[in-house]
């Protein structure tokens, strides 16, 4: 085991609260944590950059079929989903920003807020954007296409969108859950002034991390599937 | 910096930089909304031949690129981070940048099938779609050795 000594040593606890014994100091520490935490987003970005990649391809290649079947998908909703998303970033933020200064209670109204706002995005999702399209047998499968709405688009390519867009806003949505999920802990942490999350504002910087990626697919998702020009 | 409200030497951002990104980005938001119901006219200036759907898309993706650098400049503080940090939050979209190089194979699928290995070819050092005429056809559609 490597024994570092400090000239500080016999300050006992004199280091900063919060300071694992493997750590120079916090400022390496949290570099240390963040870099942790942004490899794991790095892999998140292969995850989805795949989809994406595959999705470019097959726009490319069926351009028209894919402006014609994206006719079907609400600008509205979607453009309500995306403020919504915005707002959660903001308020995401603003949770860490009260972690640093270490007032709790903002955190944890802040933490709601955000939860919030997830929820609302995914009733909207749930309630007015996908039911629509299972009435409208636009998900992939045996009933493709057989109620109409493809707008004159090429029922093959038509399925080739509609596979990518329920994949891709289907994880999407699987991460908003988890995101709620990871929230709610964070927010009862907070609540039971746990010292993991009092004395470091770190972790919930981290969780932050992670709704802002969420927020990052999204910001991308929307343009590329809800405004597809002609 | 035992005891203190805040914890360490670390820059703690005024709350306002926060509220002028949300601003920035949801007016970026509705730009991008307004852009695509824009269409924009093709260009075409001597040899340039830009058709205008690619104008909109590039439109499209540089807003979309505008508000991903607020949000992890800002949002997930990756401006006042360390080098090391900036570098890791960069890597990812990188090679995210660098994957769509794999389209390259798709745009030249056009050269396939190599006609170089069939000994029946003659015109198996040429690419396939062009120099074809009577006295090297398509050895796609030959038959047995014989057009």
């Amino acid at each position: 085991m490597a024994a570092i000594t400090h000239a500080t040593d016999e300050h006992g606890h004199g280091h900063e609260e919060g300071l694992h014994h493997q750590f120079e100091d916090m400022e390496q520490q949290s570099e240390t944590y963040l870099v942790g935490m942004w490899s794991f987003l790095v892999s998140e970005v292969m995850f989805f950059g795949a989809m994406f990649l595959a999705y470019t391809l097959y726009r490319w290649k069926y351009q028209p079929d894919f402006h014609a079947a994206h006719e079907e998908l609400s600008v509205l909703w979607g453009g309500i989903n995306t403020t919504v998303l915005l707002f959660s970033s903001f308020t995401m933020v603003m949770g860490v920003h009260f972690a640093q200064l270490r007032k709790k209670d903002w955190v944890i109204r802040m933490l709601g807020a955000t939860i919030v706002c997830a929820f609302v995005f995914l009733i909207i999702k749930f309630t007015q954007e996908w039911p629509v399209k299972f009435e409208h047998h636009l998900f992939p499968g045996a009933n493709f296409g057989t109620e109409g709405h493809l707008n004159g688009a090429n029922p093959k390519a038509a399925e080739l969108f509609y596979s990518l867009y329920f994949a891709m806003t289907g994880f999407h949505a699987l991460h908003i859950i988890v995101g709620i999920l990871l929230l709610g802990v964070l927010a009862m942490l907070w609540k039971k002034e746990n010292p993991l999350v009092t004395k470091d504002y770190i972790p919930t910087e981290l969780i932050g991390l992670y709704w802002h990626f969420v927020d990052l697919v999204w910001i991308f998702l929307f343009p590329l599937f809800y405004l597809i020009p002609s | 910096m035992k005891g203190t409200h805040h914890q360490g030497a670390h820059h703690i951002v005024p709350w306002p930089v926060y509220a002028k990104t949300l601003a920035a980005l949801i007016f970026l938001m509705g730009l991008t909304i307004l852009a695509s119901y824009w269409v924009a006219p093709s260009i075409h200036l001597g040899p340039i031949n830009i058709d205008g759907s690619y104008i909109n898309n590039g439109v499209a993706l540089t807003i979309a690129v505008l508000k991903a650098l607020l949000v992890i400049s800002f949002f997930m503080g990756v401006k006042q981070a360390s080098d090391l940090v900036k570098l890791w939050a960069m890597l990812g979209f990188i090679w995210f940048t660098l994957m769509f190089i794999i389209l390259n194979d798709y745009g030249t699928r056009k050269f396939e099938p190599v006609p170089g290995w069939s000994k029946d070819d003659p015109g198996s050092s040429m690419h396939r779609i062009i120099d074809r005429g009577p006295d090297n056809p398509d050895p796609q559609t030959m038959v047995h050795g014989r057009p």
